[in-house]
């Protein structure tokens, strides 16, 4: 029994469940059309036989179409009572379909049930569908058209006269009925039976075949789903490495500072940090890795980390920068680089020391004025090449000034044309309102760089921080 | 992307053309490093190429690794490409014609 059950079993797992359980409803509704059209086809046959067209007996036709009618509307009911959503249904639909199309029309029912992807279902129909056609084959013997190629050999000499109907002229040649039924099984039935094994046997290997491939795209949609879920925590481990809680220091008033990371994939290259080295002093990176996706991630995750330890160890950007270098170079099988812009702001007087490692540059705005473009001195990427020097250089933030840095990706970000974003419509962009805060400077940022783009996808990741030193008072 | 390699004695010249980008950026690795074994020099030739990204830059950098510094060359660089090979510091550190 327990054997028998597991033939039928059309799922392994509660998950496959829901997914044949779908299927199994669509098949139905197949069946439904399929018995709604058999309907049909019987009214109109029955409408021709009215019309003179056929020769069948009008009493019988309206019999059989009276009977037929019935019987398909038991299922069709069924199925409407139900919606179609009941698994037994296909038991009742398919097994009603072998009752009323036998013979050649078997090919019918083994369309269907291999259609519900259920083994076991598709060899009882098939063993069902046999049983039935026999059982045809000896009726037809008693009650229907008689195929004379399949019929008994007559005596020699036999006259047929015939009356009535070629039927009843045969039958009264005297032919044992027993006998006719026993040639017509082995002449007609016989071979049939053997194109229907080959139907079914096709019938069986596309129900499991079906079957199959549901399990296999499972298979591959719970990978996919894990690898999801996977990025996703990567995602957060990687939003939760950059300060992203504003205001980042409310208790400190010399400065206002606000940054965002927006990546093009689930987990990015570019990165922002800022962090206080002492009470005084405020360091701030930006940096974008090469490439993109996980592999940009990883060494996104390892540069930041270093530069940070290095920076709290103290010295100037260009030292940190070079012992970062280095580091990196030590150890870097896949030739990846990161450019760095990394600025140290002395939080009393508002001197800035920078090093610039093959990052854009910075901009900065003096209060009242404009945001401009500042053109420092660039020096190669981190991770490039071992033994590189930086230099540093120094600029003064005064009260009131406000400094925008910023990863390749807004600049290069392309609208549908192709054309680039450039630094040009970047300082149109941040000189619209050129008073706003570092949180409203980088949402208008954000805001003009996504109309320019419309509707070409988000290539690049896109990194901003704005800073805004109000002074030491 | 079009990538044409040539041999000439032991310099090998890739003639890039088009952007080079993420994606194309793989192409051209894999020409180098078809082509690094069999030259002792290799030219960059990119007077056809109007863009070059960060991914493109990092195929440069290979280069550089595989046949040394002194072996590599840069050769017909646009005004575009040029500002991105000197805002990333490759200038200083690559031999650029």
């Amino acid at each position: 029994m327990k054997k028998i059950r597991e033939f039928f079993k059309v799922y392994d797992s509660e998950e496959t469940r829901a997914v044949f359980e779908e299927n199994e409803y669509a098949a139905n509704r197949l069946s439904f059309y399929v018995i709604l059209t058999c309907a049909v086809i019987l009214v109109i046959a029955w409408a021709l036989n009215l019309a003179g067209i056929f020769t069948v007996s009008k009493l019988r036709m309206n019999i059989v179409t009276a009977s037929g009618v019935i019987e398909f509307a038991i299922p069709a009911v069924l199925y409407l009572k139900f919606n179609g959503k009941k698994r037994w249904l296909k038991y009742v639909m398919v097994i009603i379909l072998l009752f009323v199309c036998t013979q050649l029309f078997t090919i019918l029912n083994h369309i269907l049930s291999s259609r519900y992807f259920s083994k076991g279902f598709t060899v009882m129909i098939s063993t069902l569908s046999v049983i039935a056609a026999a059982a045809a084959t000896v009726m037809t013997v008693y009650y229907g058209i008689i195929d004379l190629n399949f019929y008994p050999k007559l005596d020699p000499g036999t006259t047929l006269v015939i009356e009535d109907t070629l039927r009843s002229a045969v039958t009264s040649a005297g032919v044992d009925p027993a006998r006719a039924v026993v040639s017509i099984l082995v002449n007609g039935f016989l071979p049939r039976m053997l194109v229907f094994s080959v139907i079914a046997l096709i019938a069986v290997y596309i129900a499991k075949h079906g079957h199959d491939m549901v399990l296999k795209q499972n298979t591959i949609a719970r990978a996919s789903a894990n690898a999801k879920a996977e990025l996703n925590t990567a995602t957060q481990i990687q939003n939760s490495m950059v300060p992203n809680i504003f205001p980042a220091f409310p208790e400190r008033k010399e400065f206002d500072v606000y940054a965002g990371m927006y990546t093009a994939k689930e987990v990015g290259g570019d990165f922002y940090d800022f962090f206080l080295i002492d009470d005084k002093h405020l360091a701030m990176v930006m940096a974008d890795v090469s490439g993109k996706g996980v592999p940009a991630a990883l060494f996104m995750m390892a540069s930041k980390i270093l530069i940070n330890d290095r920076a709290i160890m103290g010295g100037t950007p260009a030292e940190i920068l070079q012992f970062v270098n280095d580091r990196i170079c030590s150890n870097n099988q896949a030739e990846m680089f990161v450019t760095v812009w990394l600025g140290i702001l002395d939080l009393d007087t508002g001197k800035v020391i920078a090093a610039n490692a093959g990052h854009e540059y910075p901009v900065i705005r003096k209060a009242g004025e404009k945001y401009e473009l500042f053109k420092d001195k660039h020096g190669f990427v981190v991770g490039g090449m071992e033994g590189v020097r930086y230099k540093d250089y120094e600029f003064t933030l005064e009260k009131g000034d406000s400094l925008f840095l910023y990863t390749d990706g807004i600049p290069e970000a392309n609208n549908i044309n192709e054309e680039q974003f450039g630094t040009d419509r970047l300082l149109d962009a941040l000189n619209m309102d050129a008073d706003a805060s570092p949180e409203e400077i980088l949402s208008t940022i954000k805001e003009e760089v996504n109309k320019f783009v419309g509707d070409a996808v988000q290539f690049d990741d896109l990194t901003m921080l704005c800073l805004k030193y109000n002074g030491n008072e | 992307m079009n990538l044409n390699t040539a041999f000439e004695e032991k310099t090998c010249t890739i003639t890039i053309e088009g952007s080079i980008d993420a994606l194309t950026a793989r192409e051209l690795e894999q020409a180098v490093n078809d082509a690094a074994p069999q030259c002792e020099k290799m030219v960059l030739d990119m007077t056809k190429v109007d863009y070059i990204s960060s991914g493109g830059l990092r195929v440069v950098v290979g280069a550089n690794h595989t046949v040394g510094k002194d072996n590599l060359t840069l050769k017909g660089l646009s005004d575009n490409v040029l500002e991105i090979f000197r805002l990333t510091g490759f200038t200083k550190y690559l031999n650029i014609e």
